[in-house]
């Protein structure tokens, strides 16, 4: 025998089928649910019927309760006349209101904090240097390696061609010698020993040009590019420039 | 919407004039005329109470669901149109109140009604009498066990006698998501009032 679903019996119990009465009729288990279902909805309907009206005065409750919150509007459907804010100053309204604002000022923290971080990275970076050795000397010494370079250059040729004005070469190795005792102290510290081996025979260099008399002779010029091999100087002085350039642009990404 | 089947019918040739009426209202608050609305609290505050009574389960609750009721409306008033009826309008806002309103005790839950039995057929016996009472508190906590689209959707068909197109309407729902809140609101009912039965 195939029982009804409770759907079925649910459908039923408001609109008697007649062809499907004889099942119900023949089954206890059925007809007992379709009961319920029967007695649940006329317990419904004889709640709704007895339902209470509302106490007496109710109308002018509402009104009195409603009146002063009631904004007067304008000729046609224009907008009110009060103020566009008053709606916000309703309890349920301000409740919305204040998590907006909040929502606002949260996220307006939010995206300047992003902004300041952003706009502070190099200034980051520089203070995060002594926790990774070489970066300050990295960030400063560039320029005084592109400097010295041309200095070496510039003695280079002039031992190939045997002839220098030393008076100019004098001032800038003068220049370069005090700048270089500095940044060869600070890649000792920051434990860079290749720049710093660099630094160390450049420093001897430009303590010889900076005293060599105002004429430099190709014979003084050939010696010094013997003694301190300045072709081997200037190679390895370019090898760790760009070591420091690739550093750099590493730490840029 | 029109709403057939309401509990409290009125004449056609009133209903018509009230009609009338109601548009007049709506058009004089629209032009500046703030206690015209009173007109329309008067004349539909009882329909609403009676819906948010059956919905909520009791007075207070119903009552405060009329202010809000009439409180929305006023403010949503420039969207009506007035071609439309005023009282199925405003009913509708009265629906809507209704389940916020249980959303709201729901996320407060309190007495709110349910805690003590009451009883409701003061001419019976002792033993009757308290079966009664029991049996109405038990009804009020199966109806607060529902969601409140369930409640609503029962309350609305079988108490307020609404077809199952116009609870999906009201409601804005499909009206297979009506049927079935209807549905699940009679079975968890049934399965909640069932002991009950038995006993009495």
């Amino acid at each position: 025998m195939k029982h009804f679903s409770d759907e079925e019996l649910y459908v039923l119990s408001q609109s008697a089928e007649s062809s499907r009465e004889g099942h119900l009729r023949e089954c206890p288990e059925c007809l007992a649910r379709y009961q319920e279902f029967v007695a649940l909805l006329e317990s419904a309907a004889a709640r709704a019927a007895g339902t209470p009206g509302p106490a007496p005065g109710l109308e002018d409750r509402v009104w009195m309760a409603i009146h002063p919150s009631l904004p007067v509007y304008g000729a046609g459907r224009e907008a009110p006349r009060t103020s566009g804010l008053f709606h916000l100053w309703r309890p349920r309204r301000l409740a919305w209101t204040g998590a907006f604002a909040a929502l606002v000022v949260v996220g307006t923290a939010f995206w300047a904090g992003r902004l300041f971080e952003r706009r502070h990275a190099a200034s980051n970076l520089a203070l995060e240097a002594p926790a990774q050795p070489g970066r300050v000397v990295l960030l400063v010494v560039r320029e005084h390696l592109d400097r010295s370079e041309r200095l070496l250059v510039e003695l280079d040729h002039a031992g190939r061609f045997a002839r220098a004005e030393s008076g100019p070469l004098a001032r800038e190795a003068s220049d370069l010698l005090e700048d270089n005792r500095l940044y060869r102290q600070t890649a000792v510290a920051s434990k860079d020993p290749a720049l710093a081996e660099v630094l160390d025979r450049l420093d001897r260099v430009l303590v010889e040009v900076a005293h060599e008399p105002a004429a430099l002779q190709g014979s003084d010029l050939a010696r010094m590019r013997e003694q301190m091999n300045l072709d081997g100087l200037l190679f390895e002085l370019r090898v760790v420039r760009d070591r420091q350039n690739k550093t750099e642009k590493d730490s840029r990404l | 919407m029109q709403l057939s089947g309401r509990p409290e019918p009125r004449p056609v040739s009133t209903l018509q004039l009230m009609d009338s009426t109601d548009r007049e209202c709506v058009e004089a608050v629209l032009n500046g005329d703030r206690d015209a609305y009173r007109d329309l609290v008067f004349r539909y505050s009882g329909i609403v109470f009676r819906a948010a009574r059956r919905i909520t389960g009791n007075d207070a609750d119903a009552e405060e669901v009329v202010q809000d009721t009439f409180l929305r409306g006023y403010l949503q008033i420039r969207n009506f149109e007035l071609r439309a009826d005023f009282g199925t309008w405003i009913y509708r806002i009265g629906v809507n109140c209704s389940i916020d309103l249980l959303r709201k005790r729901k996320r407060q839950p309190g007495p709110a009604g349910d805690a003590l039995p009451r009883a409701v057929d003061t001419a019976a016996g002792p033993e009757r009498l308290l079966l009664s009472a029991e049996l109405d508190w038990k009804r009020r906590t199966a109806m607060a066990r529902l969601t409140e689209v369930e409640a609503a959707a029962f309350s609305l068909r079988h108490m307020e006698d609404r077809s199952m197109n116009e609870v999906a309407e009201l409601l804005a729902i499909s009206l297979g998501s009506a049927k079935q809140a209807v549905f699940r609101a009679v079975q968890k009912l049934r399965r909640e009032m069932a002991p009950l039965k038995v006993k009495q």
